[in-house]
């Protein structure tokens, strides 16, 4: 698996990905033990020679010194180039008894020979880079550690074959070379190529729905063959190409057109519109780059907190969210202690509703010049908002009519209404209202 | 963004003009302007439908977030049909609307516009006063559907005797357009037409 993911990174780098500079030597860190030491290693440098050197170094017998990555013993011949380890990386020196026979490998190598599921990318997600990290997709290195004293030093039993071996931790089982590790599991977990300084566990988030592709499928939007793809989890796997995946990401954000499912979050399906296809890891959505992935959470969060029966302040430059739990609709702001009527957003009123003037701020200060003009912008808000738009039946969204006929389908609630009668549409709108 | 939508409208393009309907005369579509954000589109009017024998214009508009929102499709050509408005053309389809996916294509909105004449939907009107016709006099609706296809798709069969009605109201003063919608509206009543022309 590991050569397959190294394939694709290798295919990436014509294809414009950027695969960091070009050094003619590695520095790769070695751990032995609790020994940790740094060496600047040439890439044509073999395993074999660096056995060599740490059997000089630690004075153990050649046999008995062995290197692993990525919970396999690498084989002598392999250069540190073809080992896969990059700048930075982290291979774990171990000691095996005399008699004990360990099976050197290329790298980990899977058995499955269905490609579609070997992981081809991760995203450097913000969680594990320094702020204002990127949010950019980049593909991956597998490695393993121990569950238990999550150590590196692992050896597992066989490859990955697919992602689910590498997502389920004990589906794939081995050995930590730690002395005092017991009924320990090895755990896959995806490295960014890029060096992230400041990373808090060097760890990526694997985008199991991004896939090289393999079978040349085209893309459903744009019909090119390109490589990797996303392929949606619906019965067709339709595929897309990251170029367009990501458009169409934006569309449907900028259309607050993502759905809330409460098995995958805030998340689209496929564009074929296919039963059960919902992108089920959220981080693919960093592909819209770092201000439409932080406008995807933000909206995340709010629909998150509306459909759990919270309000944000409508107060303008407040904003706050929060839950309410008194009864009935007078709501007050924790933040700014303004209080508003839940049901139409404005100021808290006697009576119905649609007899209130929508206004955020009741009381205005006219000694302040500056609170003046900006109570005056307010108002005019107000009264725009007033007059351009209508209340959605369903939830009372302001909604505005840029065209088309008079069927309203409100995003935030999904209400059918009419925009003549400002209620649920039905036969009679149905048959007459269609152009008012 | 509008590279995808040109790019898919350039593929959707050759693939109408190469299909086989568009080999047997059924289906047409031209370019208005060269960034393939405009689009002419023309149907047949399927056999065994008042239909039959017109051919359709359409005005198809591609947005700029096409594949992922549906082209902005509406009839260039009058016609008389209860999914159809018979004032602006708009049409009531729902894969132009929610029922839209990616995997769609002119050709195949084309052909389900053509389905749309030869099976239509007055449940689901887009004109009222159509679908009620529809409904409660297919014949009438029929002949009325048949007559419209004459006048404004090149359709094959006249029917004299409506032709004389809206004669009958030019001669009253009334303008031919008027004339003719006050009368399909009025299932051909002479009067009632005339005093809803009135009215």
């Amino acid at each position: 698996m590991l050569s397959r993911v190294y394939s694709i990174m290798a295919a990436r780098r014509t294809q414009g990905w950027s695969a960091g500079p070009d050094y003619s030597s590695i520095a790769v860190n070695v751990r032995f033990g609790s020994h940790q030491t740094m060496y600047e290693l040439d890439r044509a440098f073999t395993v074999g020679e660096l056995r060599q050197k740490l059997s000089a170094d630690h004075n153990i017998p050649l046999p008995e010194v062995k290197v692993v990555l990525a919970g396999s013993v690498l084989a002598d011949d392999l250069t540190i180039e073809e080992s896969g380890v990059g700048m930075q990386s982290m291979l774990f020196a171990i000691r095996t008894k005399p008699s004990a026979t360990t099976q050197a490998t290329r790298g980990i190598t899977t058995s499955v020979s269905d490609s579609q599921t070997a992981p081809a990318a991760v995203p450097a997600t913000t969680s594990n880079t320094t702020a204002g990290g990127s949010c950019e997709v980049r593909p991956g290195r597998l490695r393993v550690k121990c569950s238990v004293c999550g150590d590196g030093a692992v050896l597992v039993e066989r490859g990955p074959g697919s992602w689910a071996d590498v997502l389920t931790p004990g589906r794939v089982t081995g050995k930590c070379q730690s002395l005092h590790c017991e009924d320990c599991k090895p755990v896959f977990y995806f490295k960014c190529v890029e060096d992230h300084q400041g990373s808090v566990d060097g760890t990526a988030v694997a985008l199991y729905h991004i896939r090289p592709n393999r079978r040349c499928v085209e893309c459903i939007t744009c019909a090119d063959v390109l490589s990797p793809v996303v392929v949606f989890p619906c019965q067709a796997s339709h595929v897309m190409c990251l170029h367009c995946f990501m458009e169409y990401c934006k569309v449907r954000l900028h259309e607050r057109g993502f759905v809330q499912r409460e098995q995958y979050g805030y998340t689209l399906p496929c564009p074929a519109g296919c039963a059960d296809s919902y992108i089920q890891e959220q981080h693919h959505f960093c592909i819209m780059g770092c201000t439409e992935y932080e406008r995807y959470k933000d909206f995340a969060a709010e629909e998150c907190l509306l459909a759990a029966g919270g309000v944000y302040c409508p107060r303008s430059g407040c904003g706050q969210p929060f839950m309410v739990d008194t009864p009935g609709p007078r709501v007050v702001c924790p933040q700014c202690h303004f209080v508003f009527c839940r049901n139409c957003q404005g100021a808290v009123h006697e009576g119905d509703c649609s007899f209130q003037t929508r206004s955020s701020e009741s009381s205005q200060d006219f000694s302040d010049p500056e609170r003046a003009e900006r109570a005056q912008w307010e108002r005019q808000t107000a009264q725009t908002i007033e007059v351009t738009t209508k209340g959605c039946p369903g939830c009372g969204t302001r909604t505005e009519r840029d065209g088309g006929c008079m069927h309203m389908v409100c995003f935030r609630c999904g209400e059918e209404w009419c925009w003549l009668c400002v209620k649920a549409w039905d036969r009679v709108c149905q048959s007459s209202h269609w152009f008012g | 963004m509008a590279n995808i939508a040109e790019q898919r409208i350039r593929r959707e393009f050759k693939e109408v003009v190469k299909s086989d309907e568009v080999a047997a005369c059924n289906i047409k579509v031209e370019l208005v302007n060269d960034t393939y954000t405009h689009l002419r589109g023309e149907i047949m009017g399927p056999p065994d439908t008042p239909y039959e024998g017109g051919r359709f214009q359409l005005e198809i508009k591609i947005p700029e977030t096409y594949p992922f929102n549906p082209p902005l499709v509406k009839f260039l050509t009058k016609i008389w049909h209860p999914n159809i408005s018979s004032v602006t053309g708009a049409i009531c389809l729902d894969i132009l609307k929610d029922q839209w996916a990616a995997a769609m294509t002119l050709r195949t909105v084309l052909l389900s516009l053509q389905a749309l004449l030869a099976a239509a939907e007055p449940d689901d009107p887009q004109d009222a006063v159509v679908a009620q016709q529809y409904k409660e006099h297919p014949e009438i609706f029929r002949r009325t559907a048949l007559h419209w296809t004459s006048v404004f798709a090149k359709g094959p069969k006249k029917d004299k005797e409506l032709e004389d009605k809206v004669a009958s109201l030019i001669n009253m003063g009334f303008e031919e357009h008027q004339a003719r919608v006050a009368l399909s509206t009025n299932q051909w009543d002479l009067t009632r037409a005339a005093e809803y022309c009135l009215s």
